[in-house]
Parts: C-alpha cells; sequence; structure tokens
C-alpha cells in the first residue's frame, strides 16, 4: 500500500467511520478518500475489523482474554463456556463437554504490582504448545481468564499441560505461579463450572 | 492503465463514447470509497453494495455522453452522486415507511458479506497482536464497550486504553493491507 501523500493520520479515519468528527472534518475526510487511494485501502480495513471480529470471536478461530463484558456477550449469544479454576502450585483436571463452546482457563494468582503477564503452556515432552503475551490482569488482581474454542481442544487426546505465569523483568522473565493442568480428552471432569 | 489520472480516463470515455479498459479503471478506482460510503451511511452491506452499481452505473453513463463538465473533479462527482442517491432513497424510503405503517415490518436484512466463519486474513492479524491489545480490539467490537468501560474492565486508565487501542487499529491495518501488496 503506497503513502497518503496528504499524510492524513488513521486516528482522523477512524473518526470519521465512527462518527465522531465534526461535520466539516467529516465533509472533508469523506473527500479526500474519494481522491486517495491510500486512504480508502486503509478505512475499509478498519471496516472489517469493526465487522469481522464479531464473527471470528463467535466462530473460536482467535483465542482471547475472558472479561465478564465478553462472558456477558457470548451468553446473549447463546454460547456455552465451561470455566475451569487452577490454583498455584497444583494440578488440575479439565476436559470438554459436547456441547461447549469455549473453555476459560482461570489461573489463581496474585497479582498485586503485576502490570503484565505472560502464559507459557508446554507439553510433557516440554515443548512450547502455547504462549500468550501482555495478558491483562484482571481488575481484582486475583489472576487471569484465557478462552479457548472447544472445537480445539476437543482434538486433544488425554494430556497434562504444564502452565508458567511470569511477568517481564529488567533482565529475564520472574516466574510467578506455576499449573498442571490434567486434560481429559474423553469429556468434562463433574468439578467445573459451566455458564451459558 | 492505471498510470492514467481520473481526468485522462474520463476524456477518453467521453471522447470514444466507450471505452471499456479505461471504464473498468475507473469502476476499480471509485467501488472502494463509494461501498465506504455506503457502509458509514447507510449501515448496511446489501444497500452499499447498491450503492455502488447505481453511482457507478451513473458516472459511467454521464461519462459516455460527454456529460460530466469538469473530467479534473470526477471525484467530487462521484462524491455528488453518492450524497444525491443516498438523500433521494432515504426520501423514497420514508415514503414507503408512511404507506406500510399499518402492516408488519419485514425481518431485518442481513448484513451480507462477513461469512459467520470470519475473514481469515483479519484472523491471521487478530494472532500477530498481543494479549492485551486483542482484548482492546474484541472489546470494542464484539462487546461494543466504550473507552471508559475498557478500561475499567482491564484495570487500565482511559488514556492506557485510547493508546492501545490506536495502536492495535494500527497494527492490524498495516497488516490487512501489506498482505495485498
Amino acid at each position: 500500500m503506497s503513502a497518503c501523500p496528504e499524510g492524513v493520520s488513521l486516528e482522523r479515519l477512524v473518526a470519521y467511520w465512527e462518527a465522531s468528527a465534526a461535520r466539516a472534518e467529516s465533509e472533508a475526510i469523506e473527500e479526500h478518500i474519494f481522491a486517495c487511494e491510500a486512504c480508502a485501502e486503509r478505512l475499509e480495513a478498519v471496516v472489517r475489523v469493526e465487522r469481522g471480529t464479531p464473527p471470528l470471536v463467535r466462530s473460536g478461530r482467535v483465542p482471547f482474554v475472558m472479561t465478564e463484558a465478553i462472558r456477558t456477550q457470548l451468553a446473549r449469544d447463546g454460547m456455552r463456556l465451561r470455566e475451569f479454576r487452577f490454583e498455584p502450585g497444583l494440578a488440575g483436571r479439565c476436559g470438554v463437554a459436547p456441547d461447549d463452546d469455549f473453555i476459560v482457563m482461570h489461573l489463581v494468582a496474585d497479582l498485586a504490582g503485576i502490570e503484565e503477564a505472560t502464559v507459557t503452556l508446554v507439553d510433557e515432552a516440554g515443548l512450547l504448545a502455547l504462549r500468550h503475551e501482555d495478558v491483562p490482569i484482571d481488575s481484582a488482581r486475583r489472576g487471569l481468564r484465557v478462552a479457548y474454542p472447544s472445537a480445539l481442544l476437543r482434538q486433544l487426546p488425554d494430556s497434562v499441560v504444564h502452565v508458567r505465569l511470569s511477568t517481564p523483568g529488567p533482565d529475564r522473565a520472574r516466574d510467578i505461579a506455576s499449573y498442571t493442568l490434567l486434560h481429559s480428552g474423553g469429556g468434562a471432569p463433574p468439578d467445573s463450572s459451566s455458564f451459558s | 492503465m492505471e498510470a492514467l489520472d481520473d481526468a485522462t480516463l474520463a476524456c477518453r470515455i467521453a471522447a470514444s463514447g466507450i471505452d471499456e479498459e479505461a471504464e473498468a479503471e475507473l469502476y476499480r478506482r471509485f467501488a472502494r470509497p463509494v461501498r465506504l460510503y455506503g457502509l458509514r451511511h447507510l449501515r448496511d452491506a446489501d444497500a452499499a453494495e447498491d450503492l455502488v452499481q447505481n453511482v457507478l452505473v451513473t458516472m459511467l453513463e454521464r461519462l459516455r455522453a460527454g456529460a460530466v463538465k469538469d473530467p479534473e473533479k470526477l471525484a467530487s462527482f462521484v462524491l455528488g452522486t453518492c450524497r444525491l442517491t443516498v438523500q433521494n432513497d432515504r426520501r423514497t424510503a420514508a415514503r414507503r415507511r408512511a404507506r406500510l405503517e399499518a402492516e408488519p415490518p419485514p425481518p431485518p436484512a442481513t448484513m451480507g458479506d462477513v461469512p459467520e466463519s470470519g475473514d481469515p486474513q483479519l484472523a491471521r492479524c487478530l494472532l500477530g497482536l498481543g494479549e492485551r491489545e486483542r482484548a482492546v480490539i474484541v472489546l470494542t467490537y464484539y462487546a461494543d464497550k466504550d473507552g471508559p468501560q475498557i478500561a475499567d474492565e482491564l484495570g487500565l486508565s482511559a488514556v492506557n486504553v485510547r493508546v492501545l487501542r490506536h495502536r492495535a487499529l494500527a497494527r492490524l491495518v498495516t497488516c490487512m493491507t501489506r498482505e495485498k501488496t
């Protein structure tokens, strides 16, 4: 994509799209996108983000951090969530029931003073399975939650997953807590919480 | 053809009455901004596509007839046609609504062109974001939260959220436009 010859910022295009710009500015941007292919292309990308994000979330094509607002919207969309709570230093069971849409991994930890977290999942052989960087901490600082689509987890056989919660340090990452997940490929264990 | 400006292409069409290559290039150039205008003002994908057809057919007909007074300002002509078309369509719709007041409303139109399985390119680009940036995008466009609400959800300041959202959008736009080239 070529650059805009007039240097119109993405912020101005977004303000136009969201109808938060003043009328004169909106009209100026509108005229500009008819004359500038680069800006029309950038604005089209913004529109695709707006319209494309909900189907991707609902279909589980991207993992995401679970917050109350996202949980509420998923419930409104008729999605079934199952949450598993894991305590530091302990092993906990998890699995996927046939009608689950999302599985939520809730890692309990004292995150007071922590601004940024990294979650690393490795298999029994120590091979990296997944890594989540810059995970937001819940406002009560009592842990974090990551949601995974059930369709992805259903493909896993019985397995042990080691989860490490760390925070970036000046020289290297500092460990906060570790967990062991005992994933059952044959369905959800009885001590999970389910939400719909 | 891509190197020729709008005025040159317009004059070619006016001179020959019909010039498929020039018409195709002008159609390509203006379809996107007209569609964006339609989405911005009509908030409906099907209506936006109708607008593209109506406006660009009008543009081509006027060019063929030599009726565009100032080919140097073709972009302004197309934008003006968009505004007029939407205005006329809204008046027509208002009159129709008034006539159909006694009848039950039709089922809402679907948004059309986003498949329920999602946009694969957007999925790839979203995966390239950090979790915090992705959370802001999901909270904005899926959970429909504004800046202060997102700040509350994530334990951040409103300024932080604004910066994060702008950065995430910029990265997504770069990713999605770079993949095309």
